[in-house]
């Protein structure tokens, strides 16, 4: 059986057309820094605790053959320090806390949305030196990041939560 | 005569009501069944493509087998439970999930115990929901009973794959570095 050169080219020409289109990878990235400094009741005892560290915010934005992803990372580092409530350094003999972590979350659309916004924990936990677990604190950082037309703003911090554990 | 004429006239009205009302009977099927046909079209091609207003989900998977503790060295079998609300609602977008985990653990070779239990929600919202996402959630495993010489609580990761109609599943579970 032969094909006319025309059918051929037409044959072509609709291939071409209906194939789908190679992904055309797009990629951006965003980073913010997000101070934390926040006096905290200490869910744990009758004192308060002054929560100071940074909250590391990255955006990643790509247009590919799946649709538009964004990809939040989080890393947190920080310390809490026993205080009065109002931010008053106190001596309990006790050290500092400290904490440290990292999260990630991605989604994917199947177009760029015109507006986005996701809201996510970021989950810390308070320990003082050498695992004294007597009063571990659960901290949890609400996290607010707005896209408009796949554009990041900064993002917000919408609360600070503690709970002993 | 009058009443003659009235009664032949009564009798031509009725002898051409019959074919006129089975017309009239005809033309009204007829457009009953065209606007239900309308109606069922309409109906049966949103549901082919808009997506129900409104989906509520719950799962409940178990979670998460043989894991390291990283601070131990020990393999400690974590039998515990992940229970998923997710609610999605469709134009404007709205993609919530809220998560309960909660779960024991044993140590196989010392049978030293943990225990964890936590919750947390995560939510998209805008003109479109996400057609598939990732997230991810910590939990504290926190030594039980005797703590022994080591401080040896950890923290676990747990990974969940979601889609558009709110399915979740678990596609990995990582331990932090020892604190």
């Amino acid at each position: 059986m032969q094909i006319r050169p025309t059918t051929a080219s037409l044959a072509i020409l609709l291939a071409l057309i209906l194939a789908p289109t190679p992904a055309h990878a797009q990629s951006l990235g965003y980073i913010f820094n997000l101070p934390i400094s926040k006096v905290v009741p200490n869910p744990c005892g009758s004192t308060f605790v002054l929560v100071n560290g940074t909250l590391n915010v990255s955006v990643g934005t790509a247009v590919g053959s799946d649709g538009f992803t964004v990809t939040i990372g989080l890393a947190t580092s920080g310390k809490g320090q026993d205080v009065l409530a109002d931010g008053t350094l106190t001596v309990l003999g006790k050290p500092d806390y400290s904490y440290s972590g990292s999260a990630s979350l991605d989604a994917t659309y199947d177009a760029t949305p015109s507006t986005a916004t996701i809201t996510l924990p970021m989950r810390d936990y308070l320990v003082r030196p050498n695992w004294d677990r007597s009063d571990i604190i659960a901290l949890t950082t609400t996290l607010q990041v707005t896209l408009t037309n796949g554009v990041p703003t900064a993002p917000q911090i919408t609360a600070l939560a503690v709970r002993c554990q | 005569m009058h009443n003659d004429a009235a009664d032949a006239a009564q009798r031509k009205g009725h002898a051409m009501d019959g074919p006129r009302a089975r017309t009239l009977a005809r033309i009204a099927a007829t457009g009953v069944f065209v606007i239900v046909a309308l109606g069922l079209s309409a109906h049966l091609r949103a549901q082919v493509s808009t997506p129900a207003p409104f989906i509520e989900k719950d799962q409940s998977m178990p979670c998460c087998g043989p894991q390291m503790n990283p601070c131990s060295g020990e393999s400690v079998n974590i039998n515990g439970k992940e229970d998923l609300h997710v609610q999605i609602r469709n134009s404007p977008g709205a993609f919530k999930l809220l998560n309960h985990e909660s779960g024991t653990g044993t140590g196989i070779q010392t049978g030293a115990q943990y225990q964890y239990e936590d919750s947390s929600d995560v939510q998209f919202q805008g003109d479109r929901n996400p057609s598939y996402s990732h997230l991810m959630f910590k939990k504290h495993l926190i030594r039980t009973g005797t703590p022994g010489t080591l401080p040896d609580d950890f923290f676990m990761n747990v990974k969940f794959f979601c889609n558009a109609q709110g399915l979740c599943s678990i596609t990995g579970v990582s331990t932090d570095p020892c604190q």
